[in-house]
């Protein structure tokens, strides 16, 4: 009964592959678990990461640059699927760029990170915290200005406002309306 | 006032022109409102739409339907609002909401369509767009106020502008009556003044002819009996003398037979004017009759006077033409004495027909008119109404008698006729003399000619 939202999601994506996949999965989630809903899951997150662009005011030095960089780190599904979810997208006029970080490489100048399954994420987030980078993370992966969460079998989020804030980045309410979760100060709430 | 006459005067034309300004003032209003009041009821769907739209893109973006429904209910509120659809942007309908019995929802829309306004319906569709980014569309549509609605309450003012057009059309219908009511009285009125002022011209005539009536008579009965007395003067003058053994040339006899001669003239002419004279009537052609005096006329006028005949009359008159004569040279004498430094007399006559309306002292019917007239020094107002007065004169004591005139009305009007005089200070004197026709045998006036 899982992810009902996202029947159609990826239509608009020239990623037609993934999309059909997804299409093809939301069909089946009634009477298919495991891996498969897995799958569906990953591609959902993977889609929603340029999603939240639009929502998001980064300050003018961080946006001087002709292209708009998502950074993946770390290794996961989410990773291995945002480069076909995001392909052809763009963000203001500007053309989604998707870099993969090597472990250790610093995030500086990715506009979006996202961080998935790795032992140093913590350390990878925290490194960028006070600079204009939108962090995302899966909730149980590390704490980012966006972490994911599913609830219901829906794919949701939570958004630190305070994080977002100390990062310089300013969170539209409409966003912050539809998060799941919203922690308005910084706090030590890892 | 007369140019208002006529049956195309029913309505002014500055009503007419007011009716039709307003008409058409009211249509133009009408359809001034009718645009005014679909734009503004698309520009409030379109307003709501917005509203929506920009609480829809992160629902839309993140596909979240019960989001998306949550707010789709907040515009249920509003009655009018009939269907909303939340479009993602691939076209699919992602939250919505059609009321009980309405058309459903579009399955999918794609871009956004103009807005318009049909079926007393508005229909408006509205982009979802966060920071330049298209996410999805909204669908809206709303009750109008139906046509009939909206036609009615035109139809109102409509009524309105009608009525107005009636009342000014009225108003101007009245204000003709009116004028054409003020100028009847006027007219009523003008013939009212003629009327009076007529009547109080016939009382003075009436006045004056009753006057000359009693001094007729009384004059007339002293100037017989005096006649009668100067009879027996004259009678026993001839016996005196003839006792006396006087001649014929004896100054003091003579003396006494020219008074008596004398008196007995004024007495005939005192008798003329009271129209008791004998006279002795016949069958006259006044032209030739002028025609007959014409040395008498020339030697009793001076050289510088120019006689101009215009004898046109050739029908018969009865009256005693000796008694005819005189008048003439006493007419003609008046006029000399009227053109001291000289001048023209005309004298004419021509065959009239009077009818009623010419002339209300004079009797329809066919007459001889006789004018004599000068170029002299004219009358006064004053003077010309008592000219025909016996023993009013103008000249100096001991040169007229002042029974001229009189004894003239006096013979004409015995001989059936009437007599007008036309005159102006400057302007000369016209005697008018109407004498009653009569038909002559054939005969008779061969006779005459001969």
């Amino acid at each position: 009964m899982a992810f009902l939202s996202a029947e159609g999601f990826l239509s608009r994506s020239p990623s037609r592959q993934i999309g059909k996949r997804a299409f093809a999965l939301a069909a089946l989630v009634v009477m298919v678990s495991g891996a498969r809903a897995d799958e569906l899951e990953y591609a959902v997150k993977a889609t929603y990461l340029s999603k939240f662009a639009p929502f998001v005011t980064w300050p003018p030095s961080a946006t001087q640059k002709a292209t708009f960089d998502l950074c993946l780190s770390g290794s996961d599904e989410v990773t291995k699927l945002a480069p076909e979810a995001t392909d052809g997208q763009t963000v203001n006029g500007k053309p989604i760029t998707v870099k993969l970080l090597a472990p250790g490489q610093s995030a500086d100048g990715c506009q979006i990170l996202y961080v998935g399954t790795s032992a140093a994420a913590q350390q990878e987030l925290d490194s960028v915290h006070n600079k204009p980078v939108l962090t995302i993370t899966d909730a149980a992966t590390g704490h980012g200005i966006i972490a994911f969460v599913v609830v219901q079998h829906h794919v949701r989020f939570d958004i630190d406002n305070g994080l977002a804030t100390t990062a310089g980045l300013s969170i539209s309410s409409k966003l912050l309306s539809l998060a799941n979760a919203v922690r308005p100060m910084m706090g030590d709430a890892r | 006032m007369s140019d208002l006459r006529g049956p195309h005067r029913a309505i002014p034309w500055t009503a007419l022109i007011g009716a039709l300004v307003l008409l058409m003032a009211g249509v133009a209003m009408a359809l001034y409102e009718e645009q005014l009041y679909q734009t503004q009821r698309l520009r409030e769907a379109r307003e709501e739409a917005e509203i929506l739209a920009a609480t829809e893109a992160a629902p839309v973006s993140f596909r979240d339907r019960s989001a998306a429904e949550e707010y789709v209910v907040s515009v249920k509120v509003n009655p009018e609002v009939e269907a909303v659809g939340v479009y993602a942007s691939d076209g699919a309908l992602l939250a919505g909401f059609v009321r009980d019995g309405m058309a459903p929802l579009p399955k999918s829309l794609g871009s956004p369509r103009p807005p318009k306004l049909e079926n007393d319906r508005v229909f408006v569709t509205v982009p979802i767009v966060q920071q330049s980014t298209a996410l999805g569309t909204v669908y809206l549509r709303a009750r109008a106020e139906p046509m009939v609605n909206r036609l009615l309450r035109e139809a109102v003012l409509a009524l309105l502008v009608i009525m107005a057009v009636i009342v000014i059309a009225g108003l101007g219908s009245a204000q003709i009556r009116l004028e054409r009511q003020a100028a009847r009285l006027a007219e009523a009125n003008g013939r009212l003044q003629t009327e009076m002022e007529e009547r109080a011209k016939a009382e003075a005539a009436l006045r004056q002819s009753q006057k000359m009536e009693a001094i007729g008579q009384l004059s007339g009965a002293i100037a017989h009996d005096f006649n009668n007395l100067l009879m027996i003067v004259k009678g026993n003058l001839h016996l005196l003398q003839r006792k006396l053994s006087l001649p014929d040339d004896d100054r003091h006899i003579r003396a006494a037979m020219e008074g008596v001669r004398r008196a007995a003239s004024l007495t005939q002419r005192i008798l003329a004017f009271s129209r008791k004279q004998d006279l002795s009537p016949t069958e006259v052609q006044l032209s030739d009759l002028i025609v007959s005096m014409d040395d008498l006329i020339r030697n009793s006028l001076k050289e510088d006077i120019e006689v101009v005949r215009d004898l046109r009359a050739r029908s018969w008159v009865v009256l005693d033409p000796n008694q005819m004569e005189n008048v003439v040279l006493n007419l003609v004498i008046n006029a000399r004495d009227a053109m001291p430094q000289g001048g023209k007399l005309f004298v004419s006559t021509e065959d009239v027909v009077i009818t009623d309306s010419e002339d209300p002292e004079t009797a329809p019917g066919e007459y001889v008119k006789l004018i004599i007239r000068d170029t002299g020094i004219g009358m006064s107002e004053d003077v010309r109404t008592k000219a025909l007065d016996p023993f009013f004169t103008t000249k100096p004591s001991g040169q007229g008698t002042g029974l001229g005139l009189s004894t003239t009305f006096g013979f004409i009007s015995q001989s059936g006729g009437s007599m007008q005089i036309e005159s102006a200070p400057g302007k000369g004197t016209a005697i008018i003399i109407l004498l009653p026709r009569v038909a002559v045998a054939e005969s008779a006036k061969s006779r005459e000619r001969a």
